[in-house]
């Protein structure tokens, strides 16, 4: 049987081990491409309208799978928690729905509860699955697979590749410029991009936003790279409801205390995303409390990419500048002498004779 | 006499200053760009020029706003920079110890703050352009009003009435309430002003340390509405440049003449004549893959000067 993942939110966190799973199983396994903007537009005309751009883009990706017979089933785990109280997002319980409702015509879906408080529950769950969708194979030996495979993509992950780097062995059709490490030391500044791995990690959607910073010259750090165990040094008295929202957080924090001297944190937000409400609010309190300088990147639909190109060069300017203390542009205004400086007053009232003289003119 | 060109290519305007040797500016112009970029630069370079005295060598060009990297290229910039460093440099030049910088600006409307002459924040709005120049242009048409009185007006208000400054829409949408209630027309102008305030402060000035000095630039600068409701909401003096519409092209100017003393060394401005040449910007859809980048060339006597557009590079890099 063919099998399509598609290649959006909770998968670009856990694609290796469904991937394995199933492949183990004896399926064949087809990952939808990189979110293009055949992808984007296709999400955008199928989704309701409310709903955030990473679940557009979801919508897109069903669709690419659910176009000319390329699968026979498409797996959608409704993924509810993993090992925490915190759920995931109200949109992702609901996806199955969601994503059924939009579409009149689609392969079945697996639609598995992924309610996984512990190790055993993601057990008992492959064990349905290959009960009821490979009654011949073994489910140890692919979930021993599968769990093997997704503890050598956190520890690559962890050792500093970004996802989308370690993914490809998952996936077939990466173009090739994509499958350049950005191995993120060497930089001359630091630099923490926190937010969803589906934005992080999905170049198309965030602008190419992570490449753009290397190429300045800046090593990029993000959560997924904090393990777990680091993370849960700074859970709250009261954890927040949902869990990539915790990870976020907490391994925000991690990073932002560590001894790589992180010099600034890039917030990278979904327009419309509830929970980012409180997370971008509550990290820009932590960014706060030790002087380091935090910008809010908003995602939606638009394609151009001047207003985020624009916002990531100041920003990186800003922390170099920070950075040499000192600096050798003219900041400190030197050139100032023998200007004459013409300021008016707007108290008491009263126009600005040479000011308006030159909207004017 | 020798000296350096400054760009600011933004969405609504497109400024041109010519400084001298000390940074000073000696010539400036403010045009419309109207959509066309190419053409409003080359119209201000035509301007800029007639304003200079005969001779003038320019030493090197920067460039900033968001047609910064096509206003690079079609002049042959020595830098192409952002405008918030490019209005930081400018604002710290002008008044030394400035710690906040306010620029509200045709689509973009944002904060810098500085301590010690060094950006230690910035913030600039969403994706919305709500509370910025356009939106003030748009309801002063809407009001039969020439901007240019806009400001003067709000002034005369006894009793600004109070606007929705949340969204374009819902302001929109309350000020034709409150006009037909029978509110008179400057207590209403008043009121946008002051809302246009209310809402950069809750938005891009949210949790943003505003300290004294304040400048504020930009093309809405002109406002003497909106200057009067910051200084309101402040309670502080908020000084207005001289040149406050031509800040960030000041500032490239100043970058230019740093770029160039540092090590540069010549310029790649490429003459005055420019102004004279044809320029082409033309765009496809590439359909190397599903992306379909919209690619953007410009040519010039049909010598192809720069691509941009394509997430991959393959076209940028051909030339």
């Amino acid at each position: 049987m063919r099998i399509g993942i598609p290649r959006a939110l909770y998968f670009y966190s856990y694609l290796p081990f469904w991937h394995t799973f199933w492949t183990k199983l004896g399926h064949k396994v087809i990952v939808s491409p990189l979110t293009n903007k055949g992808i984007l537009d296709h999400g955008v005309k199928e989704a309701s309208t409310d709903l955030c751009v990473p679940v557009k883009v979801l919508h897109g990706h069903i669709a690419y799978l659910a176009a000319k017979d390329k699968v026979d089933a498409i797996f959608l785990p409704r993924m509810v928690n993993v090992g925490t109280k915190a759920t995931f997002c109200p949109k992702f319980l609901g996806l199955p729905e969601m994503v059924s409702s939009a579409f009149c015509q689609l392969p079945p879906l697996i639609v598995p509860r992924g309610d996984l408080g512990n190790p055993w529950r993601l057990f008992d769950l492959c064990h349905k699955l290959q009960r009821q969708w490979a009654p011949e194979g073994s489910v140890w030996l692919a979930y021993r697979a599968a769990r093997s495979a997704q503890n050598r993509f956190q520890r690559e992950i962890e050792q500093g590749r970004l996802p989308m780097d370690c993914l490809h062995n998952y996936t077939e059709d990466v173009p090739n410029h994509d499958r350049r490490a950005i191995i993120p030391s060497g930089g001359a500044l630091r630099v923490a991009v926190l937010g969803y791995p589906y934005a992080v990690y999905d170049s198309f959607l965030n602008g190419n936003s992570l490449k753009k910073l290397h190429k300045m010259g800046v090593s990029v750090y993000t959560a997924d790279m904090v393990p777990l165990g680091e993370q849960k040094r700074y859970r709250r008295h009261k954890d927040l409801f949902w869990h990539y929202s915790n990870v976020v957080l907490q391994a925000g924090q991690v990073l932002l205390d560590s001894t790589l001297k992180i010099d600034g944190v890039i917030n990278i937000s979904n327009f419309a995303c509830g929970p980012d409400a409180m997370v971008g609010k509550l990290l820009e309190f932590e960014c706060k409390k030790r002087a380091k300088p935090m910008i809010t990147l908003t995602l939606d639909e638009q394609t151009g990419e001047g207003g985020i190109n624009t916002r990531i060069e100041a920003f990186v300017d800003m922390l170099a500048r920070r950075k040499d203390g000192a600096h050798n542009l003219s900041l400190h205004g030197q050139f100032s002498t023998g200007f004459q400086t013409v300021v008016c007053r707007t108290r008491p009232r009263g126009d600005c004779p040479t000011a308006s003289q030159q909207a004017h003119s | 006499m020798v000296g350096y060109l400054g760009i600011d290519v933004g969405s609504v305007s497109t400024n041109l200053v010519a400084t001298n040797d000390h940074n000073e500016i000696i010539a400036s112009t403010y045009l419309r760009t109207q959509g066309q970029p190419i053409q409003a630069l080359q119209q201000g370079l035509v301007e800029l020029q007639q304003q200079l005295p005969p001779g003038f060598k320019v030493l090197g060009v920067g460039t900033t706003g968001s047609g910064r990297t096509l206003a690079g290229v079609v002049v042959g910039a020595d830098i192409v920079k952002n405008e918030i460093t490019a209005h930081a440099v400018a604002a710290a030049s002008l008044v030394p110890n400035v710690q906040t910088v306010l620029e509200i600006g045709g689509q973009d409307s944002k904060i810098i703050i500085l301590r010690d002459g060094v950006v230690t924040d910035f913030g600039m709005n969403t994706v919305c352009a709500a509370g910025t120049g356009s939106f003030m242009d748009h309801q002063a048409e809407r009001l039969g009003i020439p901007i240019a009185e806009f400001g003067n007006l709000a002034l005369r208000a006894t009793n600004p009435v109070r606007i929705a400054g949340r969204c374009t829409v819902f302001a929109e949408s309350d000020m034709v309430h409150k006009q037909q209630m029978g509110h008179k027309l400057e207590d209403i102008v008043a009121g946008l002003c002051e809302a246009l305030v209310r809402n950069y402060l809750n938005n891009v000035g949210k949790g943003k340390d505003i300290l004294p000095p304040v400048v504020f630039q930009g093309g809405v600068a002109a406002n003497a509405g909106i200057r009067t409701a910051f200084e309101r909401a402040l309670g502080i003096t908020v000084y207005v440049p001289q040149y406050y519409g031509v800040m960030g092209a000041w500032g490239a100017a100043i970058l230019a003449r740093e770029k160039v003393r540092g090590g540069a060394g010549t310029t790649k401005f490429r003459g005055f004549q420019i102004a004279r040449l044809d320029y082409q910007a033309s765009s496809f859809e590439c359909q190397g893959c599903p992306n379909q980048c919209e690619v953007i060339s410009i040519t010039s006597e049909g010598n192809i000067l720069a691509r941009w557009g394509d997430r991959c590079g393959r076209w940028e890099s051909m030339l």
